[in-house]
């Protein structure tokens, strides 16, 4: 039992997701090397989405208890899916495109991610291991070694093979800067650029679309950019201070200088915090449907949690393949090397299901770390149980320069209420930037 | 099987050590980030300073203060990109 990748043929065809696995069916079939084994993947899909299409659960060790980690999130949130890429440590699998000939080490594990005798460490601390207070709560010669033994093993990958050559950044200069393509992005820019004014507008996927790329039950094309409007996909915004934010596009740093900061980031996803939340074969909701896209199935049978946007669809989309429960929360998950079930509740009631995939729809939250930076002031929303930057009717923050809009601003929303809070907020930009 | 729940992925803090700071008294995201180590790994704090908030939001009934300022980068940037940023000298 695994992940596996499906065929059209195997989904009803008049679904929305048999016509987008048609309509995206992969044209370069390619092979990657994961630790020495051949791996079948289709060139551009995230080389997480591959690893996981051709079975792969686990592929790294967590730092400290050397527990088995996995992809959770695919969307460069958790610690999931860090590998050793062409020689080059710490890469996120799931923010990496396939190319062929892809040479991708597990790291962090001693002997290999599936089995690492490291793991004893876990076992050593049932509870944790407290480095930080370390003498306070354990005694005895036999801990103090196995913690220096156990934190020497522990850290991210190792150095690099070789030392890469790095082009001088790449320096722009625009208007207003978008980051984010989803529905309130897109409309952002185009009122931006419509209204006469230079625009960029940045996303770290491989289009435009943002939430709307990873529901398999949405086949609609996405609303298209302005021909005025700059876009730059594979380029994730990392930094932002002043007027200037640093973009990573293809490996290379760009450097944008923009009058006008928009953030457009939307939410993002979590499995909430149970006992195991980390066993791989967790995953939230949106990685389920975002490799359901790609045409691969995170588990033989599968549990969805919840009754958010993602958990629907992907009930919509698979029917009687999974198992849902709407209304249940997670007690804690059951596996060690990977997940083999959950204990559930609802109400009075507890139980257990037997699975292969434990997909949660949690709570999601406001995506709002880049806008913080930019210097927007963040508070606590009771409604939403997350931080949040503060706003006003249009998305203008109490930094100058800087604006919120879309699901970041408001939590999810309908595609087109987004895309007019996106125009709206564009709006403003243009009428900030002609009286500044 | 060792049951934990993972508040930090990145540097394996668990419930528990957050429970204990919380039980020590520390009832803001700093100081309980500075007692366990939370939110200083890989990520930056894009999974747990949330589970933190809402951990303390649940504990003690208040609203969660002003997150730690949330620290760039993003994702993991190798140095390289960093240096070719350059400095005011022409490169
Ligand atoms: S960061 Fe890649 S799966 Fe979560």
């Amino acid at each position: 039992m695994a992940p596996r990748r499906i065929l059209p043929a195997d989904l009803p065809p008049d679904s929305a997701l048999a016509r987008r696995l048609v309509a995206h069916r992969p044209t370069a079939r390619v092979t990657v090397d994961h630790d020495g084994s051949p791996v079948d993947a289709v060139a551009g899909e995230p080389l997480a989405v591959a690893l996981l299409g051709a079975g792969t659960l686990t592929l790294a060790r967590s730092v400290k208890y050397h527990r088995p980690r996995g992809a959770m999130c695919l969307r460069g949130d958790c610690d999931g899916c860090l590998v050793r890429l062409d020689g080059v440590p710490n890469v996120m699998a799931c923010q990496t495109p396939v190319r062929a000939g892809m040479v991708v080490q597990s790291q962090n594990a001693f002997p290999t991610a599936g089995l690492d005798v490291l793991r004893v460490t876990d076992w050593f601390f049932p509870k944790h291991l407290d480095h930080h207070h370390l003498l306070v709560q354990f005694g005895g010669a036999l801990n103090r070694t196995m913690q220096v033994f156990a934190r020497r093993m522990a850290g991210l990958g190792t150095l690099p093979d070789a030392v890469a050559a790095f082009p001088r950044a790449e320096l722009v200069a625009v208007d207003a800067l978008v980051v984010g393509a989803g529905s309130s992005g897109v409309a952002c820019a185009n009122a931006i650029a419509r209204g006469g004014a230079s625009v960029l507008l940045v996303d770290e996927r491989e289009g435009p679309g943002g939430t709307r790329r990873d529901d398999p039950t949405d086949d609609a094309a996405y609303p298209g950019c302005d021909p005025a409007v700059t876009a730059r996909y594979g380029a994730g915004a990392v930094a932002t201070y002043e007027d200037e934010t640093l973009l990573l596009h293809d490996g290379r740093g760009v450097s944008v200088r923009a009058r006008a900061r928009v953030f457009a980031t939307g939410c993002r996803e979590s499995v909430g915090t149970f006992p195991q939340n980390d066993v791989p074969g967790v995953f939230t909701a949106r990685a389920c449907a975002l490799a359901l896209c790609h045409g691969v199935l995170c588990g033989e049978r599968v549990v969805v949690v919840g009754d958010g946007p993602f958990a629907r669809a992907l009930v919509a989309a698979l029917g009687a393949r999974v198992t849902h429960a709407p209304g249940a929360a997670v007690v804690e998950a059951l596996g060690g090397r990977a997940v083999r079930g959950a204990t559930l509740r609802e109400g009075a009631r507890t139980w257990k299901v037997k699975c292969d995939a434990l997909v949660i729809d949690g709570e999601d939250s406001a995506a709002y770390e880049l806008a913080g930076q930019a210097g927007a002031r963040v508070l606590w929303s009771d409604g939403r149980r997350c931080f949040v930057p503060e706003s006003d009717a249009d998305g203008a923050t109490n930094y100058t320069g800087v604006y919120v809009t879309g699901s970041l601003r408001w939590g999810r929303r309908a595609p087109d209420a987004r895309a007019r809070d996106g125009a709206l907020t564009g709006a403003r930009v243009l009428r900030d930037l002609e009286g500044r | 099987m060792t049951a934990k729940a993972m508040l930090c992925r990145c540097e394996d803090v668990t419930l528990d050590e957050v429970m204990e700071a919380l039980d020590a008294g520390h009832h803001d995201i700093e100081s309980v980030k500075r007692y366990t180590g939370f939110g200083t790994g890989w990520c930056q704090g894009k999974q747990c300073v949330l589970a933190c908030a809402r951990l303390l939001a649940q504990v003690t009934g208040r609203a969660p203060e002003m997150p730690i300022t949330p620290r760039p980068p993003l994702h993991p940037v190798p140095l390289g990109v960093l240096a070719s940023l350059g400095g005011d000298e022409e490169g």
